[in-house]
């Protein structure tokens, strides 16, 4: 066997047996070694190599697979304790938005203006802009409020916005509904329902314990009727603009994603 | 769709048992390119947790252009750089100095089967091994481990570590030939 050849076959040997080789250089090195002892022996060291190589690694600990599956449950509900209740904010804002528009209340002019204390009795003046960061869509400010709305439940601050848009709702002319229960619900979320209208409409209501109200006009279509994963169920409504998931977890807990298309 | 693109698809909804069984398929690759370049067994664990945190929190955007296999030797050696670069800067401030990596990893032979002469045999065969990885220059070592522990081809090593497929090459044969030359050296070949 010519040298030249050797010299080809040899300098193509890593690539063999990393399969990089197309099919007809892979052929023309499997003929060569066949016929070419020297050449054969170096594949084999090669091939030895690679086996050391591969024995010289180690079964990953036992432990890391648990770890890391700890830390992500972890890591999801703390998201999801944050999704949701951002979520759940941006609804409340939305809805308040809707109220705000249609009554021109005088509390708009406050929310506005930041005039909190003076204008009216729901908001005080820690609130007032926390109100005014949602409906301007001041979403970093919005993040900035999150742990003091987090922490401040038991002062009522949650109820305190809540009772403002239930103000505006009960004052004004703002949409309100009367109890949904006839109405083929698609998913309830204890703050939020997807209600069916014909099979494949969907309109979203902010629900409480006093009142619904509708959040908008936008009519969602519901695009699968719903996707089952081993964590829940997932149903997907798309209006023009957006896509929301509905994901409900079989231990019951609802997350509301609304995803900008 | 195969089944690892079903197992990408589920883990990005959110399905937990879908990323654990992601993390079941890479985790002996992610550790031990990790072990290759941290030479500590306790920092290579806590790497290769941070690689799947870092994985599970940008799977969102993983759209496939490249595989998932490139997609975590990407993150598994950006993590070990950062973490090594991290762990040397404490150490040059430390007043005390520790070495932190091991000189030589004892080997864990889990082959059970083997007798204690056998055992011996290949424990003093996979520490060579790894001392002749060890050897070799960095930019080398480094593309034989994602060749060797990633299973990455040479195209998508060439795009990573933004060099040519030719580079790519003659390092991967570099780097054998040289563990060739130290493990001959050694009476191990």
């Amino acid at each position: 066997m010519a040298n030249k050849d050797c010299e080809k076959v040899l300098d193509m040997l890593n690539e063999y047996i990393d399969g990089e080789l197309d099919a007809n250089n892979a052929a023309l090195v499997r003929s060569h070694i066949e016929n070419c002892p020297e050449c054969r022996e170096a594949l084999e060291e090669l091939k030895k190599i690679e086996q050391m190589l591969d024995e010289s690694a180690e079964e990953a600990p036992e432990a890391l697979c648990d770890r890391v599956m700890e830390r992500v449950r972890a890591e999801k509900a703390a998201s999801r304790k944050k999704i949701v209740f951002m979520r759940r904010f941006g609804i409340i804002a939305a809805a308040a938005v809707i109220c705000l528009t249609v009554i021109a209340s005088p509390m708009l002019i406050m929310v506005a203006t930041g005039g909190a204390k003076a204008e009216a009795d729901c908001l005080d003046a820690e609130r007032a802009p926390m109100l005014e960061d949602m409906l301007t869509g001041n979403g970093a400010a919005m993040d900035d409020h999150y742990s003091v709305i987090e922490n401040a439940s038991s002062d009522n601050s949650k109820t305190d916005i809540l009772d403002a848009i239930k103000d505006l709702i009960d004052n004004g002319k703002a949409e309100t509904e009367a109890a949904t229960e006839a109405e083929p619900l698609l998913v309830d979320s204890g703050e939020y329902r997807a209600i069916l209208l014909d099979g494949s409409e969907v309109l979203l209501y902010i629900d409480t314990d006093e009142y619904t109200a509708k959040i908008g006009e936008t009519k969602y279509a519901l695009k699968t009727d719903y996707k089952s994963t081993s964590s829940g169920v997932t149903y997907i409504l798309a209006s023009e603009n957006e896509l929301i998931y509905f994901e409900v977890a079989s231990h019951g807990s609802v997350i509301f994603e609304q995803i900008e298309k | 769709m195969t089944n690892e693109e079903m197992l990408i698809k589920k883990a990005k909804s959110g399905d937990e048992q879908a990323f654990s069984d992601i993390v079941r398929l890479y985790e002996k690759q992610v550790y031990n390119s990790a072990l290759y370049i941290a030479k500590n067994r306790e920092d290579a664990f806590d790497i290769s947790q941070e690689v799947f945190m870092k994985l599970w929190r940008t799977l969102p955007s993983f759209r496939g252009e490249a595989s998932l296999k490139t997609w975590i030797a990407k993150i598994t050696r950006t993590c070990a750089i950062d973490y090594v670069k991290a762990r040397n800067t404490k150490t040059a401030f430390s007043l005390t100095y520790e070495n932190d990596e091991e000189k030589d990893i004892d080997v864990i032979d889990d082959d059970l089967s083997s007798n204690p002469a056998q055992s011996y045999e290949r424990k003093e065969k996979i520490a060579a091994v790894r001392q002749a990885v060890d050897s070799l220059p960095e930019p080398v070592r480094e593309t034989l481990i994602l060749r060797e522990f990633h299973d990455l081809p040479y195209a998508e090593i060439a795009e990573l570590l933004g060099i040519s497929e030719g580079t790519v090459k003659s390092r991967i044969s570099r780097g054998r030939e040289q563990i060739k030359l130290f493990l001959k050296n050694g009476n191990f070949l």
